[in-house]
């Protein structure tokens, strides 16, 4: 059985925060426009729509839910190059996690509004709110306290998927891992430890979610 | 008193089930007006159309003259209280009424909480002002549904079953409420059960069965007087508990 030796990684401990920044960097970033296609079609897609928006917003939402995510990378990064498109890897990186994890954030935001009681749009209604203000501001409030602990899920899965990025050029969390394999080959010490920074990540933002779920819940019944 | 609600010859029909057939019937500022009926006799849906929250299938409601068409037809006229009170969960009790002054009707800050506290201590919940309904009584709720609809000041409340889901403790304090809004004169229409509590404050009476108005007049004339049988059979399965 071989030795482990813990100590092979202190040479290579200072290239941790800025890894770890852009893990969190692209983790933030894509969960953020996530949230925000998430809400805008999420919400559009519970309304009656123009035929050309509804096939675009769902040909948007069934592509990213029905495609791997690595390949989503490739195409992005590797193939809009060929149509004259050339994207720095770390916008690339911030765009395809947010288009992936948007796209199913858009479906969980879809149920939550639909499972807000009918009475509400007509108790808003019957006040004098017109259609965009009932949603922003009666709707969707309440729809995204429902949705809160998904999304939460869904920045925790974003943070674990930002090691597929390793396939850009971009060193984060696990291509730096890669890296210093390349150099120490103690596999196991490298990743047993990107994966625990990996936890500690994700398992703090269970703590925020329950958090904000309690914050959010001081109106429930 | 003038005319305020003028429905003609209307019908209501869900796919193929006819709910409400060539109604006729007025409503006059000033007025209140209750609906009686066993389920099924289509009071809810009827004042659903009037409040523009449902469409009509034939004829047509007026209001102050200009046709219902939907709650934009409707629009700072008609105020709604619901049998589920319908408030908004999300919002402060004292919320619930700024933040439609503020939205709606543009009024500032400080005018709308002063308005707020005004109608909370009207109704007796001044004291609930910053907490969220759902710390509320049933009947703590209604009254705030009430005074979120007399916020908006329209010309008429009407009451969909305003105390269906409450026991009857909480359903008198209800009804002490409307029979205040009664004193004040404003105008409202209200579906309801509770034939004692109408009794009291009602000015007219509108019977309705199978979508028609089988029998109206006053209370006393419903109540003591009509010769209809089946409003008698009516009045005999409902409710007579004095609340």
């Amino acid at each position: 059985m071989t030795n482990l030796d813990f100590t092979t990684l202190l040479p290579y401990i200072n290239l941790l925060p800025a890894a770890i920044a852009i893990t969190l960097q692209v983790g933030l970033g894509g969960f953020i426009l996530a949230i925000v296609l998430a809400i805008v079609v999420g919400s559009l897609r519970t309304r009656k729509l123009n035929w050309a928006v509804h096939l675009v917003l769902t040909a948007y939402v069934e592509f990213f839910r029905g495609t791997p995510l690595l390949v989503q990378l490739f195409v992005v990064y590797y193939g809009l190059p060929s149509f004259g498109i050339r994207i720095e890897p770390m916008i690339a990186a911030i765009v395809t996690m947010g288009l992936n994890s948007g796209a199913y954030l858009s479906e969980v935001v879809r149920a939550s509004i639909l499972s807000v009681d009918r009475g509400q749009y007509e108790a808003a209604a019957m006040l004098g709110y017109n259609s965009m203000q009932t949603i922003s501001q009666i709707i969707l409030p309440q729809a995204l306290r429902i949705a809160v602990p998904t999304f939460m899920n869904g920045f925790s899965s974003i943070i674990k998927e930002t090691s597929l990025i390793s396939v850009l050029p971009v060193i984060e969390l696990t291509k730096l891992g890669n890296q210093i394999y390349a150099k120490t080959y103690h596999p196991f010490e490298i990743y047993i430890t990107m994966a625990i920074i990996y936890f500690v990540m994700t398992y703090s933002v269970t703590f925020l979610a329950k958090w904000l779920e309690r914050r959010l819940s001081v109106w429930v019944n | 008193m003038g005319e305020l609600i003028r429905i003609s010859n209307l019908s209501k029909s869900f796919a193929d089930t006819t709910v409400l057939q060539s109604l006729d019937m007025q409503v006059n500022s000033g007025e209140i007006v209750a609906i009686i009926g066993s389920s099924g006799s289509g009071k809810s849906t009827l004042v659903r159309c009037i409040a523009g929250l449902e469409s009509v299938s034939g004829g047509e409601i007026l209001l102050d003259g200009e046709a219902v068409v939907n709650t934009a037809s409707t629009y700072g006229k008609v105020g709604m209280v619901f049998q589920n009170f319908n408030l908004f969960p999300h919002f402060t009790v004292g919320e619930n009424i700024i933040k439609p002054l503020k939205t709606i009707l543009k009024m500032k800050d400080d005018i709308a909480t002063e308005k707020a506290k005004t109608l909370l201590d009207k109704v007796h919940i001044l004291d609930k002002f910053e907490q969220y309904p759902n710390s509320l009584s049933g009947g703590q709720k209604q009254r705030l549904a009430i005074a979120r609809a007399l916020a908006m000041e329209p010309e008429i409340i009407i009451f969909d079953e305003p105390t269906s889901s409450l026991d009857p403790e909480l359903a008198h304090e209800v009804f002490e409420t409307i029979s205040d809004l009664a004193k004040e004169g404003q105008t409202m229409l209200i579906v309801t059960h509770q034939i004692n509590a109408i009794r009291r404050f009602a000015t007219r009476v509108v019977f309705l069965n199978k979508g028609k108005i089988e029998v109206e007049g006053t209370p006393d004339y419903i109540f003591n007087q009509a010769d209809n049988h089946i409003l008698q059979q009516f009045l005999k399965q409902v409710d007579f508990a004095d609340i």
